[in-house]
């Protein structure tokens, strides 16, 4: 047993208040030579010492399972959701963190840590909301990064699609993010912008204007989705106005029918403003009219009915942004109730499609 | 001194004149509230000299001792026998008035909701089954008594015209009424008079009174279609009106334009003022209101249009001011 006494002695030193202050005095000239002098070796080769990697893990995650604490929609785990979370996934995440079935790329195997291999790992050990939040709020000093977009429903296909693991053979995520024929665009729009995956919007029935506005706000933040920014943030004035005129070549036909007539007879009052007449009338600025009246307003019937929805709570609840008239929508949805919204989707995805070019 | 107390007086004065008070009335029912009101101010000032007048007699002028006996009589005349009957006949003339106040009306019935902010104003004329919609201002004929329904959306107003009459509480759910018999034809404006909102205090009223066949003329044409544009730049603002979904919140009757969330404005350039009493009716004041109605109204249900090239601007007021 050391005496604190007799060390103190042998130290030269004049009781505790010395000891204290040569303590101090280490720990700082110790701090100051790791961050002023680099002591430190920051190397990605290097390993970590020993424990520093459980440290970190452990700490990772009980962070997520204290803060994550949103609750999944309904529709999560349908085949619409999964599939736009791959096309997601190839655009976004499969870089760092390998396809199904498929390799790292060399470079980013040196990372430290190291990006899972998705695939390959026990992703189960994470509940649906504690993968929203990994990929909402990303992992600091590690490199995964954050969800570039400040609304938080658009994650919900990611999570779906890693929920999926399971099932997700190579063959599977090819079907799901095949399509090359229009490059990126295809791989979720359709060939020809006529997108059936309910959760992704069909673009052969919009404008060529509103296609082009659209895709500048997507570009410039205007318009928040982290999905559509990610595919937009490169494109140049140039290529917009050239996919903005590619989708309307075929005149859009078919939709995706009645589903339930009765939200569809509701949509249709509501839609017209009939009886009192609270809630603007959809049909003076998105029809069905005889020609259409204003570019910049999109076309609505025979959009899918889920992005509909989709759209109309993010009008209702958030800064949903676009072009210049964009501020005239959240005047015509802020009282809409969330039983008025699926009605009005209902509606106008029953709706065969507006001719764009009469 | 007494400049600074004329000055006073004046402005003081000044403010009983004019379209929105009760010290100047033009209907029968406002006459009442003016007598009322006058008779009280007299009865209140004699009262306050006599109160006054007693103090100060008796402790200046006679400082002498009374017996228990005078003073019990005193304080049994002055603070039980006088106050009884003041206050019953007060409170018998202001009895005898009320019933007239809830008088049904002569013919003429309107019915008027408080929306947030401004006024949905329908006419139902004698036997009429659909009645004739405007906004913002009401018009009634001098001489009769006209019934008014009163009715709320979302939130409690009241309904007050001064030089006319009481005010009456719009309550959300159900239909208070009242009448009011104007008799002198002219102008007046009424005010929201209870907290509606962030623009309550920007919602005020037009009153017109008119003679019975000049009001019988106007409601006539007051039921028509609107009318249609006249010159290249109103009939350029009617394809706008139409093209930028201001039908969706906007009836012009006679064009596709049919929703009921905003004010009608099938007769728009007809009436006296602009947005609920807040600007006068012309081309600058819709352009103004069109571009940025959120400056003028904080909170409105409007969405402003300054994205649109001011030529647009132009356009639509011009087509607006022409539907007189
Ligand atoms: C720049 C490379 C990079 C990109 C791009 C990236 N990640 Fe990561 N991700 C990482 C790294 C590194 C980790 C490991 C973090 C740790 O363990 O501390 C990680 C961890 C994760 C985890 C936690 C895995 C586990 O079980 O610990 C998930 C889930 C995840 N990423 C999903 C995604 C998704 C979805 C995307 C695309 C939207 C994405 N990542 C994009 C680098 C990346
Ligand atoms: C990973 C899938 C994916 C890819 C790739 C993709 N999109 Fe999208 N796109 C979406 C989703 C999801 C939305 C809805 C986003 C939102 O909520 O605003 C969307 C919305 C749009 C819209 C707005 C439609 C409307 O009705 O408002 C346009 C236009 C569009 N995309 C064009 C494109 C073009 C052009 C490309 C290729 C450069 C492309 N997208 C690539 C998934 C994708
Ligand atoms: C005064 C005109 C106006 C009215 C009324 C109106 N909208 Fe809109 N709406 C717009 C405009 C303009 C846009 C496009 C904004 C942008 O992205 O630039 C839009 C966009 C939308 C979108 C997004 C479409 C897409 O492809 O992303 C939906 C959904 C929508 N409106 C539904 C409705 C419904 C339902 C109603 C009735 C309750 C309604 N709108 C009433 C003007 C209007
Ligand atoms: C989202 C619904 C909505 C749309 C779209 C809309 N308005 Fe309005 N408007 C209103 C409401 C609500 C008021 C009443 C505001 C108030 O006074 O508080 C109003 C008031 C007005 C007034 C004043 C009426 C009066 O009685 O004094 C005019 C003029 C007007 N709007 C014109 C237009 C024009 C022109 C357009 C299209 C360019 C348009 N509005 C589009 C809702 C709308
Ligand atoms: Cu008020």
């Amino acid at each position: 047993m050391i005496d604190p006494r007799r060390l103190i002695e042998n130290l030269g030193l004049k009781g505790v208040r010395d000891l204290t202050i040569l303590i101090v005095v280490l720990v700082l000239g110790f701090a100051g030579a790791v961050v002023g002098v680099g002591l430190y070796n920051v190397s990605a080769r290097a390993d970590h010492f020993p424990g520093v990697t459980w440290v970190l893990h452990t700490t990772f995650r009980n962070s997520v399972s204290l803060r994550a604490d949103e609750t999944p929609p309904d529709d999560l785990s349908t085949p619409g959701m999964i599939s736009l979370g791959a096309g997601h996934y190839e655009q976004a995440c499969a870089e760092c963190h390998a396809r199904p079935g498929g390799q790292q790329d060399a470079t980013v195997e040196e990372m430290l840590p190291r990006p899972p291999k998705l695939f390959s790992t026990e992703l189960s050990r994470w509940s649906a909301s504690e993968l929203h939040w990994i990929v909402y709020n990303g992992v600091k000093m590690s490199g995964m990064p954050g969800w570039p977009a400040e609304r938080t429903d658009d994650v919900w296909p990611i999570v779906a699609f890693l929920r999926s693991a399971g099932e997700m053979t190579p063959e599977n995520y090819a079907a799901a993010t095949g399509g090359e024929e229009r490059g990126r665009c295809a791989m979720c729009h359709g060939a020809e912008g006529v997108s059936t995956n309910p959760q992704i919007p069909r673009l052969d029935i919009l404008s060529s204007e509103y296609v082009a506005q659209s895709l500048r706000a997507y570009r410039e933040g205007g318009r928040d989705s982290a999905i559509m920014a990610q595919a937009a943030r490169a494109l140049d004035d140039q290529t917009i106005e050239r996919l903005a005129n590619s989708f309307d070549a075929l005149g859009p036909s078919g939709s995706d029918g009645i589903v339930d007539a009765k939200q569809v007879l509701r949509g249709r009052a509501l839609a017209n403003a009939e009886g009192e007449g609270r809630t603007p009338s959809c049909s003076a600025c998105h029809g069905p009219w005889q020609h259409r009246l204003n570019e910049a307003f999109p076309s609505l019937s025979g959009q899918h009915a889920p992005y509909l929805a989709a759209q109309l709570r993010l009008w209702r609840d958030g800064p949903r942004g676009g072009g210049q008239a964009a501020e005239l929508m959240h005047h015509a949805a802020e009282n809409l109730t969330d039983n008025e919204i699926a009605a009005l989707a209902s509606y106008y995805a029953s709706r065969d499609p507006a001719p764009i070019n009469p | 001194m007494k400049i600074g107390i004329a000055l006073a007086l004046t402005v003081v004065l000044a403010s009983c004149e004019g379209r929105q008070s009760v010290l100047s009335p033009a209907g029968r029912d406002a006459e009442v509230l003016a007598n009322l009101f006058w008779w009280m101010l007299g009865g209140a000032v004699v009262l306050w000299l006599f109160v006054n007048g007693l103090m100060l007699y008796f402790s200046r002028i006679r400082r002498k001792r009374h017996s228990l006996r005078v003073a019990q009589w005193f304080i049994f005349m002055c603070g039980v026998v006088l106050p009884t009957t003041v206050l019953a006949g007060l409170l018998i003339f202001a009895l005898r008035e009320m019933p007239q106040q809830r008088e049904p009306g002569e013919g003429l019935t309107l019915r008027v909701t408080g929306e947030s902010w401004w006024w949905r104003v329908e006419y139902w004329p004698d036997g009429a089954d659909e009645p004739v919609t405007t906004a913002n201002e009401i018009r009634l004929p001098a001489g009769s008594r006209s019934e008014i329904e009163l009715a709320a959306n979302g939130v409690i107003h009241s309904f007050w015209i001064p030089a006319l009459g009481g005010k009456t509480d719009m309550i959300p759910g159900r239909v208070n009424r009242m009448s009011l018999e104007p008799t002198a034809p002219g102008t007046y404006r009424g005010q929201c008079a209870e907290f509606c909102g962030l623009s309550h205090a920007h919602m005020a009223l037009e009153a017109v009174v008119m003679a019975p066949e000049e009001f019988e003329r106007w409601l006539g044409a007051e039921a028509r279609d609107a009318r249609a544009p006249e010159g290249a730049e109103a009939k350029r603002g009617k394809q706008l009106f139409l093209s930028q979904g201001c039908g969706g919140c906007h009836t012009v009757r006679g064009t596709p334009a049919t929703a009921r969330v905003g004010p009608d404005l099938t007769h728009l350039g007809g009436r006296k003022s602009l947005a609920a009493g807040m600007l006068p009716m012309d081309r600058q004041s819709l352009v103004g209101w069109l571009s940025a109605p959120e400056s003028i109204k904080p909170g409105v249900n409007m969405p402003g249009y300054d994205h649109l090239p001011p030529a647009d601007l132009q356009a639509l007021a011009a087509y607006l001011e022409g539907l007189t």
